[in-house]
């Protein structure tokens, strides 16, 4: 059965008789109220999550939520509001999280550098993370240890040289295997942000 | 920067932020509050903002179901009202009759006591342990212990996430914490470690006392001195110790650490100083120790403690090692 994804699919009446039929306990009307949001609700929690992961949860938990208050619902014409509101709270959290991660910081690094060639290959960023993460469990020992701390805890080479014990040439030798390493699991375009890194942290810290 | 409006948001938005604007929207971001943020996301959705093509069909039936699931098992616990009275007291009688039974055979069953602590985002919690050890649990930190087996023979307790700890002294029962991946001993001490299971570094900061951790994986081993810090790195097992330095006065500056007496007897502030610094007091002339004590004594400077008694009973205080002789001026 094709989806509906367009709005204007279901009039002002159409939604309040679903309202209604939700507030008497029909999951069949959850579902239909469900289509009806969800291509917009999804897109918008993706501009702001930019993980299809987070943004499923999110969506999930919102629907639960109406769901399990649907006898509270005083707004008997539509569920937008609500639905908006709601997820909100949610996608604010996973906003702040996002921008924080070092993981995406990465991946500004490699969608930037890339070229206008590779732009249509370019990974999302769900799927990056998990390349990135399991190349970097693939190095050496103490490659991964410093690149962890460098990237992941933004370390300059002086303190990871302190909490390691390496002397701050070993991790700058170190960082730079590890980049290497990472450019052969990854890829050609990723490599080119990781390298201009890598010149940064090796010659200006 | 404007607050209602945000260049770096935008370029976020559209996918095409450069690293250098990822730095300045953390800024903002951290600088703005929730409802700010909440503005301007009201603002993008009502401008219609997103793609609805971003979804997949594939996508959206797997979220549909974990929503069906959910709301399945919801409805089934839906019961009218009336009739959860009945099944309330139904409940009711049946675990009066489970706790008088547990009462009857309490003594003949060790059984285990679980008590489990734990913080969501954004909260805080502050707990004492059954021998007195404080713990300050920061956001999303777990602690447990068995309440029946705790001071028996170890205080153990399991942890994970980030909390300040002041062990109390007991020298007969050894505190140790278990978190992921590293076990630590502690020997009277007051100390700030942060171990969450899902980080590749415990950090644990010690500010006096003593303790020992073991990394779990390799059997690698230290005892920092007070002021230091140690890293195990957990994919490794490799543990590294770093002077706090200037870190101390930071982590200590808000911990302002005072012993506050009210109407306290005498008798109350020595026990109490001597259970702080480790020390004995012994008195020469025998004292009116009636007298109550009001205010606070520092418990890092025993010299000022002492010179504080001295002043307001006119009294010596001579200090040997740990035995602090007090006598009449």
């Amino acid at each position: 059965m094709p989806m509906k994804k367009s709005q204007e699919q279901c009039s002002g009446r159409c939604e309040a008789q679903l309202i209604a039929e939700l507030k008497g306990g029909s999951q069949q009307a959850l579902r239909k109220l469900y289509e009806l949001y969800v291509p917009r609700l999804f897109a918008f929690g993706m501009k702001y999550a930019k993980s299809r992961q987070v943004v499923e949860e999110i969506i999930g938990d919102t629907f639960l939520w109406i769901w399990k208050h649907r006898d509270t619902i005083r707004n008997t014409d539509s569920v937008q509001p609500l639905l908006f509101i709601r997820m909100k709270s949610y996608l604010i959290n996973a906003y702040r999280t996002t921008v924080n991660a070092p993981e995406f910081k990465e991946y500004t690094e490699y969608s930037s550098c890339l070229t206008v060639d590779d732009a249509s290959q370019m990974l999302e960023y769900d799927d990056f993370v998990r390349k990135l993460r399991t190349a970097i469990d693939r190095l050496p020992k103490t490659q991964r240890k410093v690149i962890l701390l460098a990237k992941g805890e933004s370390l300059s080479a002086k303190e990871i040289a302190k909490m390691t014990g390496l002397t701050e040439q070993t991790v700058r030798n170190q960082l730079s295997l590890g980049l290497k390493k990472l450019k052969e699991l990854l890829g050609i375009q990723y490599s080119i942000a990781l390298i201009l890194t890598a010149m940064n942290f090796l010659f200006w810290q | 920067m404007n607050m209602t409006d945000s260049k770096t948001e935008k370029r976020y938005l559209d996918g095409s932020i450069t690293p250098e604007e990822l730095e300045q929207l953390r800024t903002q971001l951290a600088a703005d509050s929730d409802e700010t943020i909440g503005k301007r996301m009201q603002e993008n959705w009502d401008a219609g903002m997103g793609d609805p093509n971003t979804v997949s069909h594939d996508e959206m039936e797997n979220v549909w179901r974990r929503i069906e699931r959910g709301a399945t098992e919801d409805a089934k616990r839906g019961i009218p009202p009336i009739r959860w009275l009945r099944i309330a007291a139904a409940i009711l009688i049946f675990v009066l009759m489970l706790t008088s039974l547990h009462y009857y055979r309490r003594t003949s069953i060790l059984s285990s006591n679980i008590i489990s602590i734990s913080t969501g985002n954004g909260e805080r919690a502050s707990i004492t342990l059954p021998d007195g050890t404080k713990v300050n649990l920061n956001e999303q930190s777990t602690i447990q212990y068995d309440s029946r087996s705790f001071n028996k023979i170890r205080r153990k307790v399991t942890f994970d996430g980030e909390a300040y700890f002041e062990v109390a002294h007991d020298a007969r029962h050894p505190f140790s914490i278990d978190a992921d991946k590293l076990n630590i001993t502690v020997f009277g001490t007051v100390f700030d470690i942060c171990a969450r299971s899902q980080d590749s570094l415990a950090v644990l900061s010690l500010l006096e006392g003593k303790v020992l951790i073991t990394a779990t994986t390799t059997g690698e081993q230290a005892m920092p001195a007070p002021n230091n810090k140690v890293v195990l790195e957990k994919s490794t097992g490799k543990i590294s110790t770093e002077n706090l330095g200037e870190d101390f006065e930071v982590l200590t500056s808000w911990r302002h650490r005072q012993i506050i007496f009210r109407g306290a007897p005498i008798s109350a502030v020595i026990g109490t100083l001597e259970d702080a610094f480790d020390v004995k007091f012994v008195f020469s002339d025998s004292l009116d120790v009636n007298d109550s004590f009001t205010g606070t004594m520092s418990d890092q400077n025993l010299d000022i403690d002492l010179a504080i008694l001295e002043r307001l009973y006119n009294l010596k205080a001579v200090r040997v090692g740990s035995v602090v002789t007090i006598g009449k001026e």
